[in-house]
């Protein structure tokens, strides 16, 4: 789970007082243009945020742990035209579109029925806010509120048409004869994630995994140094399948169950340390008050059994051997079913 | 080097205006009526500003790419001893310094005539310098031997004299791993001097590791050096200096189809505990020449069959023989042909062996022997006797090194693992022979054949277990000896995979070498290696005329 948003975090979210307190009395008592000195300072410390940021993103992948997944721009500006709208190389079918079945009546290439409008991302890959202005925006719309990601396509689809809102200001653009053949705005994200691929850069090549850029990826390149560092534990696999299916498991020896609910986004189990986040389907297989330790599943998605002990779990109706444990010319595999079973021996005739 | 602060007229001017950019529209929002693109506070207040804060973005950023290999690699800029010494540091792995390859040179003189060749004196073997590594008296008999290095002259079956001195290459690196045979021109040659030519193999030559290697260690850097998953296992293994230059390694365990030594119960299915483990020691299989004493076993009437035995110690994995010839015989002479090669088991006083239970599964492993059968059409049979008769031989073979002293260390009881069954193989080899064009149109700068071949081998040799070459990667390999005005034509991919049972497969393909799926026969991409000697390459240039116009 991600820290809450705070604002202001830190002195260079609104520096105005505490850099006026660094440039002495003159410029706080006696210069007269005051609110242009402030203005000055939000727009100068923008850049020495994005510095700062950059700086902390530097210190965070000294450790394999904390590799940042992505990097962020505190904003970043993307030019949308009113074009996109008929665009059918954005909003024209791509394979893989629900609905697309061979033969059916949906082809790629054809524009797809859609009341959304595209703002084609580029290089970002994941945008929370998108607003009308890095100051004072009047336009302020929500991820999963006002527009949604599409990452297939790199396309954020906002829920209206920002050229029919009177709260964007578009510039028209003219062909050489001075005709508007389209107009222009451009909409600020603000912490826009650029894919870098720092963990890749930083881990995956020396693993040999081209790593992806999500937190999962990050897991599964330390769970890897883990084993290969302190050999494959149980726990490690645990893990391993947890990053794998995108279902978490306990996190650490010792967390007490504190609450289970759903909210929009799906189901939360909160332990006194962590916060876990799991599909709105998933069925808890653990109550209010359970102490749990590391790698404990806690939803019914994911379970572990320990075959040894001649004690197999009740469900298990069969085990199959395949194919590296029999011989080599044994096509097929060999089925055990859980049961027990009469055994017949069969001598062959001399 | 310690990065620093890059000078202002150096930085990426679009960085500056991205930032200068954005504060604009920052204060434009402020002031819509100011236009902040020209004018005193821009130029002085504004650009400035962002000129400092595209050089601290720029600072940070290269500190971040200075921070992965992968980044020094591509960038040239950042390409410093120092930085990758750092980076290296967190895996644990430090650069590897190049050496010089050693072995022994022969020289075969027309008289029984003492000697002595000095310290450092030198030979050209085709492109490499070498230089005597300790003075060499040369006697006449053993009598007359005072010193450790003095050597006495063994008459040869033509009727010369040779003896054997110790060299090493001048400069360090695998240029320097000359091949049996090679014609060796002294600078100052002995009295009666007939010719000088590298009695086995060279070994030892390495070439300072470049990025690429180092990128390829670092997992085996922080692993573990321990028995528990492969790469822990192999981190284990090169970590012992003896092992530490080993180019590839594979572990077979558990549910691995080609595991057939964990197969051996009445019960079809294979036990877990067992591990093969597929050696690649070094660029090309190592070329060893024995000693053997053959007996006559048959006679024929093109001549008589010879028989001698390769003991498990002779040559520890050994691929195959691959020439036989009268002790003392001129390497250069073809050798006589073999009629018989019958690989068998030898564990006699091996505590704990690995389970074996066919010479299949021991076959290039230390553990394996050989009866060898020859046709000799040289040797009169007239006065010999059938199983009583011997004669002497030069026998050399081919193969992996190490193997031995790598499965003594994996079965120590202090390194395996208690309930563990190892074995330590040769990795199977596919040796690979490349035939292709280069067209080259009239004054086209001249084409390097050698270089060329040079090139391929080590990009072969420097594959492990990958199951398939690529004739892509080879083009790209050797592109920047190929001059502007020159063209590749396809390359002819041909490889002779030789089983452990002795059977040869065959592959071939202009685009892509594919290894077979043989488990059966030991021979997966897990198993088997590419293995090319530049010889083996063979490049016709061919001019193309152009047409007038």
């Amino acid at each position: 789970m991600g820290a809450p948003t705070v604002y202001p975090s830190r002195a260079l979210d609104d520096p105005r007082q505490a850099m006026l307190d660094l440039l002495g009395t003159f410029w706080q008592r006696a210069y007269a243009n005051r609110d242009e000195l402030e203005a000055s300072f939000l727009a100068l410390a923008s850049a020495w945020r994005q510095a700062d940021r950059d700086l902390d993103e530097a210190v965070a992948a000294l450790a394999f742990e904390t590799i940042p997944v992505l990097h962020v721009r505190e904003w970043w500006p993307l030019k949308i035209r009113s074009s996109a709208r008929n665009d059918v190389n954005l909003t024209g079918n791509m394979f893989g579109d629900p609905g697309l079945d061979f033969g059916g009546a949906g082809f790629y290439g054809d524009r797809r029925p859609q009341s959304s409008f595209p703002i084609v991302l580029g290089e970002v890959v994941d945008a929370p806010l998108i607003c009308n202005a890095p100051i004072r925006p009047t336009v302020c719309d929500i991820r999963d509120v006002d527009y949604t990601l599409d990452a297939r396509r790199g396309i954020a689809w906002l829920r209206y048409d920002p050229f029919a809102d009177g709260r964007w200001v578009p510039t028209p653009i003219y062909d050489d004869l001075g005709h508007e053949v389209d107009r222009e705005l451009t909409v600020w994200v603000w912490h826009a994630g650029i894919d870098r691929r720092l963990l890749f850069r930083r881990l995956g090549y020396a693993l040999g995994l081209a790593l992806p850029s999500t937190e999962n990826g990050r897991e599964l390149g330390n769970l890897l140094v883990d084993a290969i560092t302190q050999g494959t534990s149980e726990l490690a696999l645990r893990r391993f399948f947890s990053s794998l299916t995108n279902i978490p498991v306990c996190r650490s020896d010792g967390e007490v169950v504190a609450a289970i609910f759903e909210d929009q986004r799906g189901l939360v189990i909160a332990t006194d340390r962590e916060a876990y986040r799991f599909d709105a389907a998933a069925t808890p297989v653990v109550s209010v008050g359970d102490r749990l330790l590391a790698g404990d599943p806690m939803t019914a998605g994911l379970r572990f059994d320990v075959l040894n002990a001649g004690d197999p779990p009740g469900d298990l109706s069969a085990l199959a051997v395949g194919p590296g444990i029999l011989p080599v010319d044994l096509p097929g595999e060999l089925i055990f079913v859980n049961a027990e079973v009469p055994i017949q021996v069969s001598i062959p005739p001399r | 080097m310690s990065i620093t602060r890059r000078a202002i007229g150096d930085l990426d001017q679009a960085s500056v205006q991205a930032i200068l950019t954005d504060m604009q529209a920052r204060l434009q929002a402020a002031f819509p009526g100011i236009d902040f693109r020209r004018g005193v506070y821009h130029d002085r207040v504004l650009y400035l500003a962002a000129v400092l804060a595209a050089g601290d973005q720029d600072l940070i950023d290269r500190i971040v790419r200075s921070q992965s290999l992968y980044d020094i690699a591509l960038d040239p800029e950042l390409a410093d001893d120092e930085l990758v010494d750092r980076v290296l540091s967190n895996f644990r792995v430090a650069r590897k310094a190049g050496s010089a390859a050693g072995g022994t040179i022969t020289i075969v003189m027309s008289q029984a005539y003492p000697t002595t060749v000095q310290l450092a004196a030198t030979f050209t073997i085709g492109d490499v310098q070498v230089r005597a590594t300790q003075a060499t008296a040369v006697r006449l008999s053993s009598a007359q031997v005072t010193a450790d290095s003095d050597r006495v002259l063994v008459r040869q079956p033509d009727g010369n004299y040779a003896f054997t001195i110790s060299a090493q290459a001048v400069e360090a690196g695998t240029a320097g791993m000359l091949r049996r045979g090679a014609t060796a021109v002294p600078d100052d040659p002995p009295p009666y001097f007939v010719r000088a030519y590298v009695q086995d193999d060279w070994g030892g030559g390495a070439d300072t590791e470049d990025n690429a290697t180092l990128i390829a260690r670092l997992q085996a850097g922080i692993a573990a050096p321990t028995f528990s998953n492969r790469i822990t296992t192999a981190a284990m293994i090169v970590g012992q200096p003896q092992f530490a230059d080993i180019r590839a390694l594979s572990f077979i365990g558990a549910g691995d189809v080609e595991l057939g030594r964990a197969r051996h119960t009445i019960f079809p299915i294979g036990l877990s505990g067992y591990c093969d483990v597929y050696v690649r020691a070094g660029a090309l299989p190592q070329r060893t020449t024995l000693t053997k004493t053959a007996t006559l076993v048959q006679k024929t009437a093109n001549g008589g069959v010879w028989q001698f035995e390769i003991a498990r110690d002779d040559a520890p994995g050994f691929y195959e023989v691959l020439q036989i010839i009268r002790a003392g015989g001129d390497p250069s002479t073809n050798g006589y042909g073999i009629v018989s090669d019958v690989r068998g088991i030898d564990t006699v006083g091996v505590a704990s062996p690995p389970d074996m239970k066919y010479p299949l599964e021991a076959a290039y492993s230390a553990f394996q022997t050989a009866v060898i059968q020859f046709l000799d059409g040289d040797t009169p049979t007239g006065g010999l006797t059938v199983s009583s008769s011997t004669r002497d031989y030069s026998v050399t073979v081919g193969g992996q090194v190490k193997l031995a002293d790598l499965q003594a260390y994996l079965s120590s009881r202090k390194v395996t693992w208690p309930s563990g069954d190892v074995l330590v193989r040769g990795a199977i080899p596919c040796r690979v022979r490349l035939q292709f064009n280069v067209y080259v149109r009239p004054g086209t700068a001249a084409i390097d054949a050698g270089a060329i071949a040079r090139r391929l081998a080590d990009t072969v040799n420097a594959t492990g277990f990958v199951g398939q070459l690529y004739s892509s990667t080879l083009i790209e390999a050797i592109s920047d000896l190929i001059p502007p005005g020159a063209a590749l034509g396809p390359i002819d991919m041909f490889g002779k995979i030789r089983r452990p049972d002795g059977k040869a497969l065959y592959v071939r393909d202009p685009v892509l070498l594919t290894l077979p799926n043989d488990p059966g026969g030991s021979v997966t991409p897990r198993t088997a290696i590419f293995i090319l000697d530049e010889a083996d390459v063979s490049v016709n240039v061919t001019n193309v005329a152009l047409p007038e116009v």
